[in-house]
Order: structure tokens, then C-alpha cells, then sequence
């Protein structure tokens, strides 16, 4: 009996042992699969074993910097702008946006703020990836245009100063696109990186040689010559180091000179005209009395020696002193010796001097009035014989004519204006004093159109060359510089 | 340049595209090369610096053609000289000039011979300022050195002066991107200075303000035609860098777009719109303006 009775205890022992094991086994295999759960990075939850209890206590990932916010759909720029109308820190305080929630932490300039609120960097993958990015579109005029003209009687051709594409462009003179033709080819092209041309806007061919002379007006402080028959990528025969933003270039022969005008610093320069490299101008006209501001065509009338320069209007004033700039005393004084507040508006003008004039002295006279016509007069010619100045006024799109021996406020004596004209846009203007023509290049339709010397109104050009189709407008992209989004009216604006 | 002007494209123009309008003649008053300008998508209106004539001028947004501004910032009391930069804070109402070891700052609405009521200016500065933009959201003003040196002397503005090698500004300074407090005054030193080659190669910059984002064309080795290399020959390997606004010392961009070694040559303006998540550039060497969708910079 007592051999059973052990038997019966050691059997109840046993049962009791393996549910105690059976029961310890499963409570760790469910927790153990809890962990596994948030080892993987699964949503955290608490199992239930029994009633409620704490498990474990796990701290949250530190979030004292700024939290990133989805940003909703309307989270723009407008947005922005009409919370802040209404004052932006009370609509951050009083209304329940993200943007307040994201606002809060960036307000303070602290160095510890700001680390922590430092976010993330890109993979360099993603950094690779982005940088090689192509663009979705591209804004580009690849067509000629056609800033300035000069015009070689004596070898019948014509060379253009171009801007779109960094060229001189050599046509013959007789020239004439057809009208179902989409462009004329020029006879020559210089271009390329060897060549020292950026926006060219001042073209001069030499009567006996043929040679050309190019000078820049932005970026390339340089003046190039080339032979006549200098095509493609080449360098020039010679360069010389110039002020910048030159504009007009026109020669005095009768003394070897070269004229130009500098905007910049509301000049005139005059070099000798085998001037090369760094060799200095042998005079200077500038100051106040000379009534110049922002000059930009220059002509010289060989006849009566006087020189014409128009003026679009703006100047400041500077005063003299410091270093020689470029180690030249005759070099313009420098925008660094403008003296504060002291920009003024004055209106178009055309300004005449002798052409030897150098120094702060007043012109002879000034074309200058609502008369006259004058809308950015970008260019000038004159003829000597006929005793009359062009000026091509660019937005205007005119080309209004002077006698030489005007003075104040008076109207041309011509204009040419008008849709037959073609003239859009007008930057240059140029006299075949052999063929006793007119020539006008148009930046703002890709063409320069050519007119009896006396013509006047809307005339038809004699002729026509293009380098695009009329139709297609130009953009008139040249030098595109700063741009901004228009959030209105989802455009881009671009300057030149 | 022939023919300066302010074109306005369609967003989604592309190729040989005309423009739907421009800005330009006489009554405009502009003067040559338009360096900068701004747009206050507040009270919609376009502003722009007038290198020659000291001024800054203002349009109507919607302008077009040959259109005098409505207003004009220019005279003795505005100590304007050459501004050919400017932002607009259309928030605060405010409008902010950098011109080389200051930043000057006019209200919003003035308008004729009016001094500025703040200018930001002093050794602990560390101005040169040649670009400025601002973040309304987070109060902050940015200058860029854009002084054409990329190194020592971030004079600002990469003037050809022609009489030394430093730029515009006297005292040589590191060129950087500096971020000021939008209310700083007077010799007020930076909140942040982010260095780095490309930081102090920044030139043109806009932001993003509601995720803190800069964006800045990155102009390395452009001298701006200083002496000493009069060639004006730049590297041609511009770039738009991305940073935030809190980052702080010598931080690369976190996103360079179009370069370096891609596309971009000589880049020149900046402009974003964060719907579409776009940057835009333009280039004055390739003579366009691209448009990049780059999602990951907003």
C-alpha cells in the first residue's frame, strides 16, 4: 500500500512539473515574438497576457529640433504671403497650421537651435543623381541677332556685330533673304572660344584694308581686329584690352584714331587706332560738363571734324583720385569713385564735340527734348554730304534723322517707322555712303533692312537679309541675367 | 548688350519661345545689363536696381512695354551707389540693397529721396554683400559675397575697378554666405556663415522659406575681370548649390544642380517655384534658360 501511495505522489510531482514547464515555455515564446516584432521595425504594440500591465519601458527618439511636417498642397509662397498680411507671428500663434508647427523651433537665430534643427543630408547617390539631372526645358533663341552693321562699300559686303551666338557675320551687300526663305547664310562666320567675342555690339571695317574691328560690350574687356578674310574659330590679328562696357566704335582716319563710347563710365576713349594688347588711350572725355550719360552710338562727320554721341540718360558722378586704373592715366575714372546718392535720370540726347574733345567739357551743342523723338537711341550714323545724322532709337522702333547742325528740342527731319519698314527693335545703324543707302539692323526681329538714304515714313526696304523667319519673333534674349518667378501669373521674368 | 529688357515667359515655355511680355524703353529708365531684381508675389510688383542712376525702381507686376515705375528710391539720403542688387521682403514690407561692405534697407512703399532706415554694416559684419536674399519665414537675411573672388576679399560685387585686386568693400574678408537676422542693424554680426569653396563662390541666390531651403548660382573661379586677370575668361562650370539655412561652417552643398561638369557654363539668375518643384537658371554664355524639376531640393 505505502509502495502505491509513493507511486501516486511521484506521479502528481511529475504532472505538476511539466505544466509548470509547459506553462514557462509558452509565456516565453509569446513575448519573444513581441521583440522580434519591434526588432524588425513592425508598429510597437503591447501583448496582452492577462489583465493590463506594464511590459517594458522603451525611451522615444530625441525631438527637440524642428519636426518635419507633411507641407500641404497650398503650402506656397501665397500662402506665406497671405498669413503674413494678416500678420504672420499672430496667425502663428492663434491659427492650428503646420506651418506654425514648423515655424516655431526656426525662429530662434541660436547656434544650438539651429544644429539641431539641421536636417538630413542627401545620400550621395541622390546628390549624383540630381547634379547629372537634365533640364525639362530650355528657353533659347538660336537664331542670329543682329546688334550693330557696318558696311564695306568698297568689297560690297556687310558685317553684323551678333549677340546670340557670340559671331561677326559677313554678307554680301547685295544680300536679300526671299521672302519664303527662312534665312540667308552669311559668307563668313567668326566664332568661337578663340575668337575674344561676347556680346559685340560695335562694328568698324578699316576703308583700305578691309580689316574689322569688334569691340564687346559685356564680359570680354576687349577690342579684336581681323583680317577681312578671318572665318571660324580663329584669334583675332590683334586685341586690345578696353574699358568696360564699351559700346560704339567708330574711327577718326584722318588722325589713326579710334573713338569709342563707354557707358560705364559716361566717356569717350579715343586710342590710336594700331593700338594693341595693354597700350593706354591717348585721350579721355568725361565729367559732368559733358552732359554724357550711358553714351552709346558714336559718329564722326570728317568734314566739319565734330563728333556726335547719343546719350540714353542715365549717369552719377565721381570724382577724381586714386591709382591710375590699369596703370593708364587717360583711362576713365572708375565706378569705385562714385560718389553716393548721386545717380540722377536725365532725358535721351544726342551730344555734340569736337572730335579732339577730352576732358570735363561742355558739348557744343545738345539734341535733347520731347521733340526729338529720342527713345533709347542706341546708334548713330552720319552723312557728311547730305549734312544729316541717323539715330536708331531702339524702342521706338524708329530711325529718326537730324540735320548736323541741330540744337535743343527739335523734331527729325524724318522718320522711318512702321510695319512695310520692318524696323523692330533697331540697335544699329549704318550709311553706304557709295550707294547712298541706309542700313538698319534689328535685334527685335532677326534682320537688317536697307532704304534709299532719303526714305522716309513706311517705306519697303530696297532689301532684306534675316536670319529667321518673320513670323517667329525674337525673344531678345542677350546676356539673360537675373530671374524671378511671377507666382500670378506662373511666368518666368528674365533680364537682359 | 544690346538690348537690355525684363521678358516674361510662360513657365512651361520651351525652345525659341516668345515672350509674352516685355519691360524695356525709355520711360523704364533702365540703364544697361539688369544684374538683379525681385519680385514681391505680396503685393505683386517687380523691382529692380538701376546700376547708372543710383535708384531702385518699382513696376507693377503686371507691366509691359515701354512703362515708366511707379515708384523710384533715388537721391542724396539714399547713399545708393552702383545697386545692382536687391530683394524684396513683401512680408515685412521692406526692401533690401547690398552694395559691398553694407546692406542698406528701405521700407517697402518709399519712394523718392529716402534714407534708409537700417544698414547693416561694420567689421563684425563680415561684409562683403554682393547678393541678398531674404527669408521672411524664418527671419533671416542672406547675403551672398558674389565678389568675383573666391577666396581672400569678398569685396562684393566683382567690380572692374582696376586699381587693385580686392574687390569693392576695403577690409578683406572670407567670401561666404552669411545669414544675418532679417532685423540686423548696424555692425551686427551673422546668426550662421556658411564657408566652403562653393559657398564662397555663391553668387545670385533665392530661397525657399517654408522648408528653410537656399538656392545659389555657384560661380567658381569667376574673377569679374579684376586686375590681374583682365582676360575675363571664366572656368565655365557654374552650378546651382542647395543648402539650408541652418547649416553652418564649412558645408558643401547638399545638391548641386546642373553642374559641375554638366550642362551650365556661365549661370547668372536663379528663380524657384516650389509647386512644381522646379529651378530655374539661366545662362549667359549659353545665352538660355533651363528649367530643372528637382523634387528632392523642396
Amino acid at each position: 500500500m505505502a509502495h502505491v501511495v509513493r507511486a501516486w505522489r511521484a506521479s502528481r510531482m511529475i504532472r505538476f512539473l511539466v505544466l509548470i514547464t509547459v506553462l514557462g515555455t509558452t509565456t516565453r515564446v509569446i513575448l519573444s515574438r513581441g521583440a522580434g516584432a519591434v526588432q524588425n521595425g513592425a508598429a510597437r504594440q503591447t501583448k496582452i497576457i492577462g489583465s493590463e500591465r506594464l511590459v517594458s519601458v522603451e525611451p522615444l527618439t530625441e525631438t527637440d529640433g524642428e519636426i518635419c511636417i507633411p507641407e500641404p498642397v497650398g503650402g506656397d509662397r501665397e500662402q506665406i504671403a497671405s498669413l503674413h498680411q494678416e500678420n504672420l507671428l499672430s496667425a502663428e500663434r492663434q491659427a492650428a497650421s503646420p506651418l506654425r508647427i514648423s515655424l516655431r523651433p526656426q525662429q530662434s537665430g541660436s547656434a544650438g537651435a539651429a544644429a539641431a534643427s539641421v536636417p538630413p543630408r542627401p545620400s550621395d547617390a541622390v546628390r549624383s543623381e540630381v547634379t547629372k539631372r537634365k533640364p525639362i526645358s530650355t528657353v533659347r533663341d538660336p537664331r542670329n541677332a543682329f546688334a550693330s552693321l557696318v558696311v564695306d562699300a568698297a568689297r560690297n559686303e556687310v558685317i553684323f556685330a551678333e549677340e546670340n551666338n557670340f559671331s561677326v557675320l559677313v554678307y554680301n551687300r547685295l544680300e536679300n533673304t526671299p521672302p519664303r526663305a527662312a534665312l540667308s547664310e552669311p559668307k563668313r562666320i567668326i566664332q568661337g572660344e578663340n575668337t575674344y567675342l561676347e556680346f559685340a555690339c560695335g562694328v568698324y571695317v578699316d576703308p583700305p584694308t578691309g580689316d574689322v574691328y569688334v569691340i564687346n560690350n559685356d564680359t570680354l574687356n576687349w577690342m579684336t581686329v581681323w583680317d577681312r578674310n578671318a572665318k571660324g574659330n580663329v584669334k583675332p590679328t590683334r586685341k586690345l584690352h578696353t574699358p568696360m562696357a564699351t559700346f560704339g566704335l567708330v574711327a577718326d582716319e584722318d588722325n589713326q584714331e579710334l573713338l569709342m563710347t563707354v557707358q560705364d563710365d559716361h566717356a569717350v576713349v579715343t586710342f590710336k587706332k594700331n593700338a594693341k594688347d595693354l597700350d593706354g588711350p591717348v585721350r579721355l572725355l568725361q565729367g559732368p560738363k559733358t552732359r554724357m550719360a550711358d553714351p552709346h552710338g558714336i559718329a564722326v562727320d570728317p568734314k566739319t571734324g565734330l563728333m556726335y554721341v547719343t546719350n540714353w540718360g542715365t549717369v552719377n558722378e565721381r570724382q577724381a583720385g586714386g591709382p591710375p586704373r590699369f596703370g593708364h592715366a587717360l583711362w576713365p575714372i572708375g565706378r569705385n569713385n562714385n560718389i553716393p546718392g548721386t545717380g540722377r535720370f536725365e532725358p535721351p540726347s544726342i551730344t555734340v564735340f569736337r572730335k579732339d574733345a577730352s576732358g570735363d567739357v561742355a558739348p557744343l551743342r545738345v539734341i535733347q527734348g520731347p521733340k526729338t523723338g529720342l527713345d533709347w537711341p542706341t546708334s548713330i550714323a552720319v552723312h557728311p554730304d547730305r549734312g544729316e545724322l541717323f539715330v536708331a532709337n531702339d524702342t521706338a522702333d524708329t530711325v529718326t534723322v537730324y540735320r548736323t547742325t541741330d540744337n535743343g528740342d527739335v523734331a527729325p527731319i524724318r522718320v522711318l517707322k512702321g510695319p512695310k519698314s520692318m524696323i523692330k527693335n533697331p540697335t544699329g545703324v549704318a550709311l553706304d555712303l557709295v550707294n547712298n543707302e541706309l542700313w538698319v539692323a534689328n535685334f527685335g526681329s532677326h534682320s537688317a533692312t536697307v532704304f534709299p538714304v532719303d526714305a522716309a515714313g513706311d517705306p519697303s526696304p530696297k532689301r532684306v537679309i534675316r536670319s529667321g523667319r518673320p513670323e517667329e519673333g525674337a525673344p531678345m534674349l542677350g546676356n539673360p541675367h537675373t530671374m524671378a518667378y511671377d507666382s500670378k501669373r506662373d511666368e518666368i521674368l528674365v533680364s537682359n | 548688350m544690346a538690348h537690355p529688357q525684363i521678358a516674361a515667359f510662360a513657365r512651361l515655355a520651351n525652345g525659341g519661345a516668345k515672350p509674352t511680355r516685355a519691360i524695356a524703353g525709355q520711360n523704364t529708365l533702365f540703364s544697361r545689363t539688369i544684374h538683379d531684381m525681385a519680385y514681391d508675389n505680396v503685393h505683386d510688383e517687380i523691382l529692380v536696381p538701376s546700376f547708372y542712376a543710383f535708384a531702385i525702381l518699382t513696376f507693377r507686376g503686371d507691366a509691359n512695354g515701354n512703362v515708366a515705375p511707379v515708384r523710384k528710391i533715388f537721391g542724396p539720403h539714399t547713399r545708393l551707389k552702383n545697386p545692382q542688387a536687391v530683394a524684396v521682403d513683401g512680408v515685412h514690407g521692406e526692401i533690401f540693397v547690398p552694395q559691398g561692405n553694407q546692406v542698406l534697407v528701405f521700407p517697402r512703399e518709399a519712394d523718392g529721396d529716402v534714407a534708409p532706415i537700417r544698414v547693416v554694416e561694420g567689421p563684425d559684419t563680415g561684409l562683403g554683400a554682393g547678393r541678398v536674399t531674404i527669408d521672411p519665414v524664418h527671419n533671416l537675411m542672406i547675403t551672398a559675397a558674389a565678389s568675383g573672388e573666391a577666396r581672400e576679399g569678398g569685396g562684393g560685387g566683382g567690380f572692374d575697378d582696376g586699381t587693385r585686386g580686392g574687390g569693392r568693400g576695403g577690409a578683406r574678408r572670407i567670401a561666404a554666405i552669411r545669414i544675418f537676422d532679417r532685423m540686423a542693424n548696424g555692425n551686427a554680426k551673422p546668426l550662421r556663415v556658411i564657408t566652403g569653396k562653393a559657398a564662397q563662390d555663391a553668387w545670385l541666390m533665392t530661397t525657399y522659406p517654408e522648408k528653410g531651403v537656399i538656392f545659389a548660382v555657384v560661380r567658381p573661379g569667376n574673377t569679374g575681370g579684376l586686375e590681374g586677370d583682365i582676360s575675363g575668361r571664366y572656368l565655365l562650370d557654374d552650378y546651382v548649390g542647395v543648402w539650408s539655412i541652418f547649416d553652418d561652417g564649412d558645408v558643401p552643398p547638399r545638391f548641386t544642380i546642373g553642374g559641375p561638369g554638366q550642362l551650365l557654363k556661365d549661370a547668372r539668375g536663379i528663380a524657384v517655384d516650389p509647386k512644381s518643384k522646379d529651378v530655374m537658371v539661366s545662362d549667359k554664355t549659353l545665352n538660355a534658360v533651363f528649367r530643372f524639376h528637382v523634387p528632392e531640393a523642396f
